[in-house]
């Protein structure tokens, strides 16, 4: 990277940084967090956004998730006073389970859906595992999303079965017309992406965009 | 049947067209290659079956299915399901217009 990039880089932690506490100061306390978990997973080896993060949830009362991210800013920085003391000040448990990834990656996750979900017409994305079980889903509909989910991936996978057994091979993707609407789902071997629109909304004008989407949320989930 | 059948698999990289009832009969079918047509009937009635009772849908939906070999293009109708099994390159445009033609020329003539 040049040195441009690496300044370019610091300013940008910086300034999501500043904004994080302005948006605490104003008590937009969730749009802080989106931010810094933004500023987390574009610098997974500094301290400041993880302790940051770790900050608002100590005041908020959530001590798990508080504890996790400032172990992991711990980690990164074990020099440094103000996460011992917040640390130390919070009081840490043993036995937490959960990976300090986990938070950023659903709010990776959720971002890309709902790049899907302001496509004008699409009503709701649904992300499950290769047997149903929920991963991310994001509605505007009044709709059980784990059911939809199961449901959709157990005919998916029927269709699957129905391709393979005439040598049309692995499916990857299926687009239902349906009286109430019509439903796309992109498939892996392991995850299919369910992508719920009105009647009038048309696989071809929005298939790129779905796809694109798709590939994103692959990789930040590391599948094939 | 057979002047929409032909109709049907007329443009390239069509490869077959097969008119289903409900249990999985073959009503009719026209292939310009060697599909076991026994096979498709009956893997299609039982696919299109399940959707309709797992989305409770009781008919008039279609399902256009990509996989990495072809493509099944399925449109179910009261009496009947009209599949169409593609190569991967096809027009999908002209295939599925072709296929709700087709589908609603066969109910009328059943």
């Amino acid at each position: 990277m040049t040195q441009d990039g690496l300044q370019s880089d610091a300013n940008s932690l910086d300034v999501l940084i500043s904004l994080a506490d302005l948006y605490v100061q104003n008590g937009l306390i969730e749009e802080a967090k989106g931010l810094l978990e933004t500023a987390i997973e574009q610098n997974r080896n500094i301290a400041e956004p993880y302790f940051s993060l770790g900050k608002i949830y100590s005041e908020e009362g959530n001590r798990e998730k508080a504890v996790l991210l400032l172990r992991e800013a711990e980690r990164i920085d074990p020099k440094n006073q103000n996460i011992k003391e917040l640390l130390s000040s919070i009081g840490e448990e043993e036995g937490l389970e959960k990976a300090v990834e986990e938070i950023p990656l659903k709010g990776a996750l959720r971002r890309e859906l709902d790049k899907i979900l302001k496509i004008e017409g699409v009503t709701g994305v649904i992300l499950v595992d290769e047997i149903g079980s929920p991963i991310q889903a994001e509605l505007d509909l009044p709709l059980d999303d784990d059911s939809t989910g199961a449901i959709i991936t157990t005919v998916y996978n029927r269709i699957d079965g129905t391709t393979k057994s005439i040598g049309l091979g692995v499916l990857k993707v299926v687009f239902f017309e349906l009286p109430g609407g019509n439903i796309f789902v992109f498939g892996t071997i392991s995850l299919r992406l369910i992508v719920l629109a009105r009647r009038d909304i048309h696989f071809a004008s929005v298939e790129g965009r779905i796809r694109e989407v798709f590939e994103r949320t692959k990789s930040i989930l590391e599948v094939d | 049947m057979k002047e929409v059948m032909k109709d049907l698999i007329s443009p390239t990289g069509v490869l077959g067209c097969f008119v289903i009832d409900k249990e999985g009969e073959i009503v009719d079918y026209l292939c310009k290659k060697s599909i076991d047509e026994t096979l498709v009937s009956a893997l299609v009635a039982e696919v299109t079956n399940e959707i309709a009772n797992q989305m409770q849908i009781p008919a008039n939906f279609s399902i256009s299915s990509m996989a990495e070999n072809g493509n099944i293009f399925m449109m179910s109708r009261e009496e009947f399901i009209l599949t169409v099994i593609t190569a991967p390159e096809v027009d999908t445009g002209k295939v599925r217009l072709k296929l709700r033609r087709g589908a609603r020329l066969i109910a009328e003539l059943l």
